[in-house]
């Protein structure tokens, strides 16, 4: 310690040392230690990772000065998405920043491109994108089309609903070198499992990535891959789309292959353990897990009285009255990919209340100004009794002629439950009632989003996208209160709206192609019940409703009906 | 004791309010030519003359089982019926709706259940804090109603619907003034007030329930509580923070549901039971104390609601809430601000200021007043929890400056504001722009006890928080130089402002003034020492009171560069001191890991006065040449 004293001079003054000690700094600015990127290569890489646009133009010029455009992009800018992309995969940057980062890739590309010599190989390689027939989902085949071709991939996404005849098409005339395909519903997987298998007939072996909601890696992998006659790959997300994309263009196919070998075989190995501790079991005399228990009808309970039978339309909706029953996780993390990742509970909070929660008060105030959501209602009540699995529906007048019937599936296993289960029978002899709602937001969200999509405004159309579609879950969730007051039971609701999106009230509302109705036939017959033509909502051949941000349920009052899975 | 019999009765048992006014009325046949005199919708104005469908929807509730009946003046005041060209019978048509109200009570009242009269004063049309109408305009607008409901026989004088906390602070105090000139007070007339919650968890003009209790807090009401917009099961959540927070009764009387506009016709689709369902868990469970009904609800739905409330009184089941009271607070429109930070001092930005910053000086010469409000909102984005707004500059209207600046940035920017002046006119004027809580700087005892007092009593008025700087009468140094005299000072203006004028401690910032080291001067060399000796005692001595400085006049008149080293090294130690806030450039302010080390050495001996005890200072340091925060605070 001791030689680290300063030797004092008698007449030490600290203030004429503090003076001296600031005689040559000349701004208040160098008194911190600087944070800012010191050299070029940094500064590219910073652009990209902040998703910083100010001052792009002068640090790309300034390379251009060392560098040709193409090394600007290959070894300073696309490194900077790199790490973009770890940061994402380990959760440490949130998806709407990684699109920001895209938007500056896209801008500082464009500003390259004039300045680059047309040769060969400047692009990484190509692939064909679209979603399958019959899926009219969109936003993370989109979202795999912009990290590719920000990163060198030529992208030729054609679309949705897409038929295997388009698809083929498009990748012969582009001669791409692999296929993307994607979709939302479960019934987009078996889709892809017939095109896979139309391309096994035809002899076509190209690489396909597959990815989408409804894909799990497992089925992926552990099925689909062992259809198909050529190389097959999970996208989990766009990162993974973008390492396949490089593996395959690298000719290191061989690396992914051997991962997926391992996963599939510690998995096989953890399913035996599995299979063995049953067998185990039941040796000890432990309930057979096969053996389903009886089924079980729920308890009677005497039917609500609806307010009218048949449909009506409700629109001129004030959305201020909407917007408070918006699913804010849903919207936050699911819709817009704000992942808590690495964060702490506190962080994720400030991290949410800074960054979404301004666009979403935003996106409030401009959806509502501009006209761009216009929620809309179809609702009605049928009397209705059940006959087996199937429930039968009467005519809202002649309540004595049946007009239509839904048949729901039962579990197999468990508890065997069924839909029809929550209603009077036909033996009974009384009258149920059956609610049914479709609801939309109108066609303007969708065009809207696509015209900022092609405005490469990515970031914007996750946001709008995005809100869209909750918002027109919550116009359900609110309608669904609304019919539970019209049949005097909104009593039972819990006090705050988080606690609806946790079904805090009594019965349920079940969407068809979700796990307790998975048939997406059964919008046809609700169509033909309520019209909901008359509020702008079609199906597509697929049973698929347009425009997107629309949904449709059944109204179950029964008190025992609560999601489950057949 | 109240002498309020309502309030006694409040106090024992839960009662039940009367249902929706305006249902009843338009379910009858009423002519608009002849009973509204050609004034379609002002239903105020049935009480001259249709006195007898008042009452008897009154008398409809009380047979019901309504403890009270809310007068039929919700739009009688005279900003309302100005519309109408009825101004000048504001004061009759309110006094005549308490005494129908008057007579139907008197009626059913037995002594067992003695029924009440609540005179209601809605929000009327116009939002104050959106600049629709002015403070004096709607004072005089609300005088004049409480004055015919008080003459009229009116128990309580209850502000509902409200949607603009501004607009309960300008009724409370127009209440206040009427209950004056009548020789009563809020103890035998008690004020209520309900606030509007809307679906989006806020008023309409964006106060977060949080912030709403806190702007009116310190005013003298009976109760609070919420009322319209909703049904019961939306205001689950706001009600339950008041049954927690609110240190008073808490009320509630929603709409029958959410209303929806159903083939062309509002409906409200809550019906009685399930109503009821919901009310009995906010007795309950939440202990509210007063229920009724809004919009929509029907004698139907009273009846429920009083069954409800028998059976709570029958077994005496009404809830006994534990209330915490929150953390003593400022707050902007929207939402509130801890006294107390986490971790971080209270940074109140310095740059809203003629005198301190060319800039603003600059915006305010050229009344870019959106310049201001830009500069306001770089502040916050820089870490300011509140903003400091002094547009004190000769030869301009300070009042007229203060009311341009204050009424946008209140709307504007989402922190609490501190209105600083010398002028009692401008800071008044600041005030009565500001549906916040804020703070007032500053009051002090330069010229005696006298404006002191007024300043004061300006705190009260407007329920904000003072500022008080250890200045006082003494001729030669007024600003007091020494701990001792700061620490005097800062006792006498703690326990006038408590003692004569009911401020709470926890809402006084005592500044015990930041002089310069910097000058040179042996005189100044110790300024720093004795502020940190005096923040110390006084921290010590009143542990709830609040402590703030203006943190930059240590380093007056040195570089820019040796400003912010000096400022955040002494601001580090003056935490340590017990200092709770400090009136900064949050932008200027670094943490002490990102000081050279040599820099921050030498400003620490320059804050302890470092010299050779030769020279007058505290001694040379000996092995470790830097002090470990206030622990090195010399003897």
């Amino acid at each position: 310690m001791s030689e680290q004293t300063p030797n004092y001079p008698n007449d030490y003054d600290p203030l004429q040392a503090f003076i001296a000690l600031f005689k040559d700094v000349q701004s208040a600015a160098d008194v911190a230690r600087d944070d800012t990127p010191k050299t070029l290569e940094e500064r590219l890489r910073h652009h990209i990772i902040d998703g910083d646009k100010e001052g792009l133009t002068a640090s790309l010029d300034a390379a251009l000065e060392q560098y040709s455009p193409l090394q600007v992009i290959n070894d300073h800018l696309l490194d900077g998405m790199k790490t973009v992309g770890e940061l994402f995969g380990s959760g440490q940057m949130q998806l709407p920043f990684v699109l920001q980062s895209a938007e500056v890739m896209k801008a500082a590309v464009a500003y390259l491109e004039p300045k680059m010599e047309r040769k060969e190989g400047q692009t990484k390689g190509s692939i064909v994108l679209a979603t399958v027939k019959g899926d009219v989902h969109d936003i993370g085949k989109n979202l795999v089309d912009i990290i590719l071709s920000n990163n060198g991939y030529t992208v030729h996404n054609i679309g949705i609903k897409q038929t295997l005849p388009q698809i083929l098409e498009a990748w012969k005339s582009t001669n791409a070198q692999a296929i993307g395909l994607s979709g939302l519903l479960v019934k987009s997987v078996n889709v892809m499992e017939e095109n896979l298998r139309e391309m096994n007939e035809q002899g076509i072996d190209i690489p396909v990535i597959l990815g989408g909601a409804a894909l799990t890696r497992h089925y992926a992998e552990g099925h689909l891959r062992s259809t198909y006659k050529g190389k097959l790959y999970y996208g989990r997300d766009a990162f993974e789309g973008l390492r396949t994309m490089d593996h395959l263009v690298g000719g290191r196919l061989a690396t992914l292959d051997t991962e997926i070998e391992g996963r599939l075989t510690k998995r096989s190995d953890a399913q035996e353990v599995i299979a063995r501790s049953r067998v185990e079991k039941a040796d000890a005399g432990a309930t057979a897990l096969t053996s389903a228990p009886a089924m079980k009808r729920p308890a009677d309970v005497d039917p609500p009285t609806p307010p009218f039978w048949g449909s009506r339309i409700v629109e001129l909706i004030d959305l201020d009255t909407v917007y408070p029953f918006v699913n804010e996780v849903a919207l936050f993390r699911g819709q817009w990919q704000f992942k808590k990742g690495s964060m702490s509970e506190a962080g994720y909070e400030r991290a949410v209340t800074e960054k979404a929660r301004p666009v979403f008060e935003r996106l409030k105030r401009d959806c509502k100004t501009q006209g761009i959501l216009q929620p809309k209602v179809a609702y009605g009540y049928w009397p209705c009794q059940a006959d087996g699995d199937d429930l039968v529906i009467y005519d809202a007048k002649d309540q004595a002629r049946e007009i239509e019937r839904f048949r729901f599936p039962r579990q197999q296993g468990k508890q065997r439950k069924c839909i029809t289960d929550f209603f009077r029978t036909v033996e009974s002899g009384v009258r149920d009632v059956l609610g049914l709602t479709a609801v939309t937001v109108g066609e303007k969200a969708s065009d809207a989003a696509q015209k900022l999509f092609e405005a490469n405004n990515y970031t914007e159309y996750l946001y709008l996208h995005g809100f869209g579609v909750e918002t027109a879950e919550a116009l359900a969730e609110m309608w669904h209160k609304r019919m539970r007051a019209e049949l005097g039971f909104a009593g039972a609701d819990a006090p705050s709206i988080r606690d609806l999106f946790r079904q805090g009230y009594r019965g349920s509302r079940y969407s068809p192609g979700y796990p307790a109705c998975p048939d997406m036939a059964d919008h046809a017959i609700i169509w033909r019940l309520l019209q909901p033509e008359r509020i702008g909502a079609t199906l597509t051949e697929n049973w698929q409703i347009v425009p997107e941000q629309s949904t449709c349920a059944f109204v179950v009052h029964h008190p025992d009906a609560k999601y489950f899975n057949v | 004791m109240s002498t309020s019999a309502f309030a006694r009765a409040l106090a024992q048992r839960t009662l039940v309010l009367d249902g929706g006014m305006g249902t009843q009325i338009f379910a009858r046949d009423l002519s608009i030519d002849v009973d509204y005199c050609g004034c379609e919708n002002c239903t105020d104005i049935l009480c001259t003359t249709r006195p007898d469908v008042i009452q008897d929807i009154h008398e409809t509730y009380l047979r019901c089982g309504a403890d009270a009946v809310e007068t039929n003046s919700f739009g009688a005041n005279k900003l309302v019926l100005a519309e109408f060209d009825r101004a000048a019978d504001t004061y009759e048509i309110a006094k005549r709706s308490a005494e129908i109200a008057r007579a139907a009570c008197d009626i059913h009242s037995t002594s067992d259940k003695p029924r009440f009269v609540m005179g209601s004063m809605g929000p009327g049309t116009k939002l104050i804090t959106l600049g629709q109408t002015n403070w004096d305009a709607m004072f005089d607008s609300y005088r004049e109603e409480a004055r015919g409901l008080i003459d009229g026989g009116a128990d309580t004088l209850l502000i509902e619907t409200c949607q603009d906390i501004l607009q309960v602070k300008c009724a409370i105090n127009a209440c206040l003034a009427a209950l004056d000139e009548r020789g009563k007070s809020h103890e035998g007339i008690p004020l209520m007030a309900s606030l509007t919650i809307e679906q989006t968890g806020t008023t309409l003009t964006g106060s977060s329930i949080e912030a709403a209790a806190l702007a009116i807090a310190r005013y003298p009401i009976l109760s609070l509580g919420l009322n319209c917009a909703t049904g019961p099961a939306e205001m689950a959540d706001h009600i339950k923070w008041l049954s927690k927070h609110w240190d008073r009764h808490v009320t509630c009387y929603p709409n029958a549901g959410l209303p929806a506009l159903v083939e062309g016709r509002t409906e409200y689709p809550l019906q009685p039971k399930p109503m009821a369902e919901i009310m009995d868990r906010f007795v309950n469970e939440f202990g509210v104390r007063m229920i009724g009904g809004c919009c929509g609800t029907t004698p139907e739905h009273i009846a429920q609601l009083a069954l409800v409330a028998e059976e709570a009184n029958r077994y005496d089941g009404r809830h006994v809430r534990t209330i915490e009271p929150p953390a003593p607070a400022t707050t902007s429109l929207y939402q509130p601000v801890d006294h107390r930070q986490d971790a971080s001092i209270l940074i109140i930005g310095e740059r809203c200021n003629a005198s301190g910053s060319k800039k603003f000086k600059q915006l305010l010469e050229a009344e870019d007043w959106d310049g201001i409000v830009s500069m306001a909102r770089e502040q916050v984005r820089e870490g300011s929890h509140v903003l400091d707004v002094n547009v004190d500059y000769a030869g301009r209207d300070g009042a007229r400056d203060m009311s341009e600046v204050v009424s946008r940035l209140v709307r504007q920017v989402d922190v609490p504001l501190m209105v600083d002046s010398t002028q009692i006119a401008t800071l008044e004027a600041g005030l009565r722009h500001a549906p916040g809580k804020c703070i007032i700087n500053s009051a002090n005892f330069e010229d005696g006890d006298e404006k002191f007092d007024a300043i004061c009593q300006l705190a009260r008025k407007y329920a904000a928080c003072l500022v008080i700087g250890t200045i006082d009468e003494d001729k030669e140094a007024a600003m007091a130089r020494t701990a001792d005299r700061k620490f005097d000072i800062a006792k006498r203006a703690i326990e006038r402002a408590t003692q004569v004028h009911g401020l709470p401690q926890c809402d006084l910032f005592i500044d015990p003034l930041v002089l310069p080291i910097s000058t040179g001067m042996d005189s100044d060399r110790h300024s720093a020492l004795a502020l940190i000796e005096g923040t110390k005692r006084i921290a010590e001595a009143f542990p709830e009171v609040q402590l703030t400085c203006g943190l930059s006049n240590v380093s007056f008149g040195l570089k820019p560069a040796a400003r912010v080293v000096l400022n955040s090294a002494f601001m580090h130690e003056l935490v340590a001191a017990g200092m709770s806030s400090a009136i900064v450039h949050a932008g200027k302010i670094i943490p002490l890991a990102r000081i050279d080390e040599q820099q921050k050495r030498v400003a620490l001996h320059l804050i302890y006065d470092r010299r050779a005890s030769t020279l007058g200072g505290t001694g040379l340091p000996q092995e470790h040449p830097e002090p470990v925060a206030s622990e090195a605070a010399v003897a």
